[in-house]
């Protein structure tokens, strides 16, 4: 066979082999939250890039927030470290702690929870705009800056920033 | 007396073979503007850059090869001002642009240094620009084919 058509054949297995193994470990996942104890879905896949807003999340003063994450589809592998999750209130008592850490990584089907209380020091109510939930892998500017939290899903590929903007109910 | 010169018919543009090498890079086409814009949108970051980069190498080296393949290498309109018009030309204009659109994306990932993506962008501008000049070097000094 020529080089160049010996090149060309590497190159078109190159490609393929590129998209078997991205698209094997690509994932899709819902994340769900738990408002006073109910679950209800936050936010689910509509692309690889962006997740939409399905529900307004209205959390109680000194309530309970918790988000689960459910894989959908792929594989969320630990290879460079463990998957973790952070999540960062912005605003009055704007901190960052680590609330989830996934040694192993996320089988298909398998659902992982990160829970975290939430409570008014750390929200300060209201931007005078819908409550929303969004997961984005870019960077996001937080929906507002005195009421707003990110958690963030890093994992050896992709990072997701799950942007939460929500207003605390009396 | 000498024989008056003949006409020689030239073929015309839209000739069968003309038409299925335009058919053919319209649809490779399609399908590379499909994959960079809707399949891609699937893949991490490195798996995208990694796709078009062998997108790009396997365009160029077919374009190599149809170079030296004899009738290929021929004009495709033999019309004055489209005798570029090659089937080489069009695989090497098709990589060089999937070339340029993974350079265009290696800038703008995220994930990687803004200074080594400055030094390596012009680190392989230059090394495509002294591979060209060896090239055309090496082509100069060989005897023209007879």
């Amino acid at each position: 066979m020529k080089p160049a058509l010996l090149v060309a054949a590497l190159a078109a297995i190159g490609i393929v082999a590129t998209i078997a193994i991205d698209t094997t470990f690509a994932f899709t996942f819902t994340v769900d939250a738990n408002v006073n104890g109910a679950w209800q879905t936050a936010a689910t896949e509509t692309s690889a890039e962006t997740y939409t807003p399905t529900t307004p999340l209205a959390v109680p003063a000194n309530g309970s927030l918790a988000m689960r994450v459910h894989l959908d589809n792929g594989r969320l592998l630990a290879i460079s470290g463990p998957v973790l999750a952070t999540f960062q209130m912005f605003g009055a008592g704007a901190s960052s702690r680590e609330v989830g850490r996934l040694a192993n990584g996320l089988a298909r089907g398998e659902t992982h929870d990160f829970a975290f209380a939430v409570n008014a020091s750390e929200v300060r109510a209201g931007c005078g705009t819908p409550t929303a939930i969004a997961v984005q892998q870019k960077t996001p500017a937080p929906p507002c800056s005195s009421s707003g939290a990110q958690m963030t899903i890093v994992t050896p590929a992709k990072t997701y920033y799950v942007s939460l903007q929500f207003e605390v109910s009396s | 007396m000498t024989d008056p010169p003949v006409a020689t018919a030239r073929p015309p543009i839209f000739n069968f073979t003309n038409i299925l090498v335009l058919l053919g890079i319209l649809i490779t086409g399609a399908g590379v503007v499909y994959f960079a814009s809707e399949f891609i949108s699937r893949l991490s970051d490195w798996g995208k850059l990694l796709s078009l980069l062998f997108i790009s190498i396997l365009f160029v080296a077919l374009g190599v090869h149809f170079e030296g393949a004899g009738e290929l290498h021929q004009s495709l309109v033999d019309r004055r001002g489209f005798r570029w018009i090659r089937i080489p030309t069009a695989m090497f204009l098709i990589g060089g642009f999937t070339g340029f659109v993974a350079a265009i994306f290696f800038l703008g990932m995220d994930e990687v240094d803004r200074r080594v993506k400055i030094l390596v962008t012009i680190a392989l501008g230059l090394v495509l620009i002294f591979v060209a000049a060896r090239l055309q070097a090496r082509r100069a000094v060989q005897p023209p084919s007879p």
